[in-house]
């Protein structure tokens, strides 16, 4: 039983789902909003069709 | 520093191989019930910076827009429907809606900075403001009214002579759309000197 590397991969996951994935999330959906905000400014604003 | 870097090395190294002490069914199961869990909260949340709480629970909100808003038809009327602060000023569907939650981080710039913090501040920008919005009806077809007022539902023998007439001509060929002729309905108009600008400025 390596407990270090147990404790390591339980560290690991840990942060992958809570910290990393939702991160990562927010960035890309906040990251796409601003580039319809910027695509808006120039094409003006959405014609909702 | 060295350790530092040598402990990053030892996850990265760990995050790149099979775990051996956790299942694929541990860790697929537990990664899906945490996207779950996320997706819960990032939808609460972003309905929780959609009500009209949120929106009026900064002075600048509450103390002009909002008690505007308080004395029209849209917030106090016989029939008990009410249309709340997004239910016009943030689109519905995601994409826009998005898109407008990311341009309020200009709003939290113009808090943090005092834009509109006091009454005549508002008022010298009320135009500004009134024209942005009226753009936007005007680009959207009016997207934000006709979420609740269906044209194909409107019983013209019901509306006043002038309404009827209006409607049944520029508004049904789609030369004209609702903001063109209901400006001012929910907040006050900007008002204007004889020389074109806004009072208060």
């Amino acid at each position: 039983m390596d407990e270090q590397r147990k404790t390591e991969e339980r560290r690991s996951f840990v942060f992958l789902t809570v910290v990393m994935a939702p991160v990562l999330t927010v960035m890309v959906v906040s990251g796409y909003g601003f580039a319809v905000w910027i695509y808006q400014l120039l094409a003006g604003p959405p014609t909702g069709g | 520093m060295h350790s530092l870097i040598d402990l990053l090395k030892r996850y990265w190294r760990t995050i790149r191989r099979p775990s051996v002490y956790y299942s694929l069914g541990f860790l697929t199961v537990g990664g899906f019930i945490a996207g779950i869990l996320f997706w819960g909260g990032f939808n609460t949340l972003l309905e929780a910076t959609n009500t009209q709480t949120f929106c009026t629970g900064c002075h600048e909100m509450h103390d002009n827009v909002y008690q505007e808003l308080r004395a029209t038809i849209h917030y106090t009327n016989r029939s008990g429907v009410r249309a709340k602060c997004p239910d016009c000023h943030v689109p519905h569907k995601w994409t826009n809606k998005i898109a407008r939650k990311m341009q309020a981080s200009k709003e939290v710039w113009g808090k943090v900075f005092g834009s509109i913090d006091t009454r005549e501040k508002f008022l010298e920008k009320r135009k500004e403001l009134a024209a942005r919005e009226w753009a936007r009806l005007k680009a959207n077809d009016s997207l934000e009214c006709r979420n609740c007022h269906e044209f194909d539902y409107m019983d013209f023998t019901r509306q006043s002579k002038r309404a009827s007439e209006a409607h049944s001509t520029s508004l049904e060929r789609g030369e004209k759309t609702c903001i063109d002729c209901h400006k001012g309905i929910a907040h006050r108009l900007p008002e204007l000197t004889p020389e074109g600008r806004p009072v208060g400025g």
